[in-house]
């Protein structure tokens, strides 16, 4: 069986925002509920990027919206996870929840080992 | 909105055109609350992010395909080399296809592992055959070697045809390296035609170069210009095969 593709801790973040947005996700929202939940503030450069880069390797894909005119009639490039997307987003969870049990920095939630 | 059509403008020369469409048209929304600089600031952070790989990745190779060429020349004619290749035209036209061949793939490798990274399957593959390559030219003289390099070359043509994926790759490598070739056999034999028109005879040394300053600039210009089109179509094949994989596969 093949493995999960191994992620890097910002493209946990990107995937886990667009999951959370579900079907509203594109550019601005995807970053503004990054900013939201981390406090952090990507700059864009870095988001398309990552965007682009996990598009070539198959854990997201993406499709264009209609235009609006808010936007100067310019589409909206939605994303959604892939199914190896979310596989190797889970087994990156996963990894991170093994390391969690036994210590209780997250108020006991993870303290079970 | 000008702006915001120039900075798509400069957008699209390093990213597809609705991607780059999108892109302004999301800075555009966020550009309300932020304001212009920020705008700009976030348009000249994209390019960069967007496209440093492709400068570096023109200029590493190109760099690499002018040593290489001049490594595999002094191997095979150079005044030290102990193994000279046999006179005569057949050997020569031989001898020079190899050492083209051989720079062309060890550019490419460096090209694609800085492009898209070694990772990528393409990349591991030109680099093996940028391997044989050398090593064949290197070792010309030594049978066993040969020996060796033809049934690696062989092996490798073989595991590249069993599978859809690697045999595309393959092909991408042998037409890129192939017409590459051709092109640059072109630019050199054009400079040849110049410099014959310009001097009636061949240049030699920095000293009569120096003398003819157009020619000398002139012929690096056609030698960057032949390279950079063998770059644009490793990259214009290999993308296109690989979009349309991709789309497959996501349908």
């Amino acid at each position: 069986m093949k493995r999960p593709a191994t992620l890097g801790e910002f493209e946990q973040v990107v995937l886990l925002a667009i999951l959370r947005l579900n079907e509203d996700a594109y550019g601005v929202t995807i970053r503004s509920e990054i900013a939201s939940c981390t406090g952090r503030d990507p700059a864009p450069g870095a988001l398309y990027t990552t965007l682009d880069r996990m598009e070539e390797k198959g854990i997201v894909r993406s499709w264009f919206g209609e235009t609006t005119p808010q936007r100067g009639g310019r589409a909206k490039r939605y994303f959604a996870l892939t199914k190896p997307g979310l596989d190797a987003l889970i087994s990156a969870q996963q990894a991170y929840q093994s390391l969690l049990k036994g210590l209780k920095i997250l108020g006991g939630t993870h303290a079970e080992c | 909105m000008q702006s915001a059509r120039s900075a798509e403008w400069i957008l699209r020369r390093v990213t597809a055109k609705e991607r780059a469409a999108s892109i302004i048209g999301d800075l555009v929304e966020i550009e309300r609350q932020k304001g212009q600089l920020w705008f700009w600031l976030s348009v000249a952070g994209i390019v960069v992010s967007l496209a440093w790989r492709r400068p570096l990745a023109f200029l590493a190779s190109f760099y690499v395909a002018g040593w290489t060429l001049y490594g595999f020349e002094m191997a095979l004619r150079g005044i030290n080399t102990q193994h000279r290749i046999p006179i005569g035209r057949p050997w020569a036209i031989l001898f020079g296809l190899l050492e083209f061949a051989g720079s062309t793939l060890c550019a490419m490798a460096l090209f694609s592992v800085v492009r898209y990274g070694i990772q990528e399957h393409i990349t591991q593959a030109a680099f093996v055959w940028a391997a044989i390559f050398t090593l064949a030219i290197y070792f010309w003289w030594n049978p066993l070697v040969i020996t060796i390099c033809a049934a690696l070359a062989s092996g490798v043509a073989f595991l590249s045809i069993r599978k859809s994926k690697r045999r595309i790759e393959s092909l991408v490598i042998f037409v890129t390296v192939a017409v590459g070739c051709g092109i640059r056999l072109t630019g050199f034999f054009l400079c040849g035609i110049w410099q014959h028109i310009e001097s009636h005879g061949q240049l030699w040394g920095s000293q009569q170069m120096g003398e003819h300053i157009f020619f000398k600039y002139g012929t690096f210009g056609l030698i960057v210009l032949s390279f950079w089109v063998t770059t644009l179509l490793w990259v214009r094949v290999y993308e296109r095969i690989t979009l349309s994989q991709k789309t497959r596969i996501a349908e």
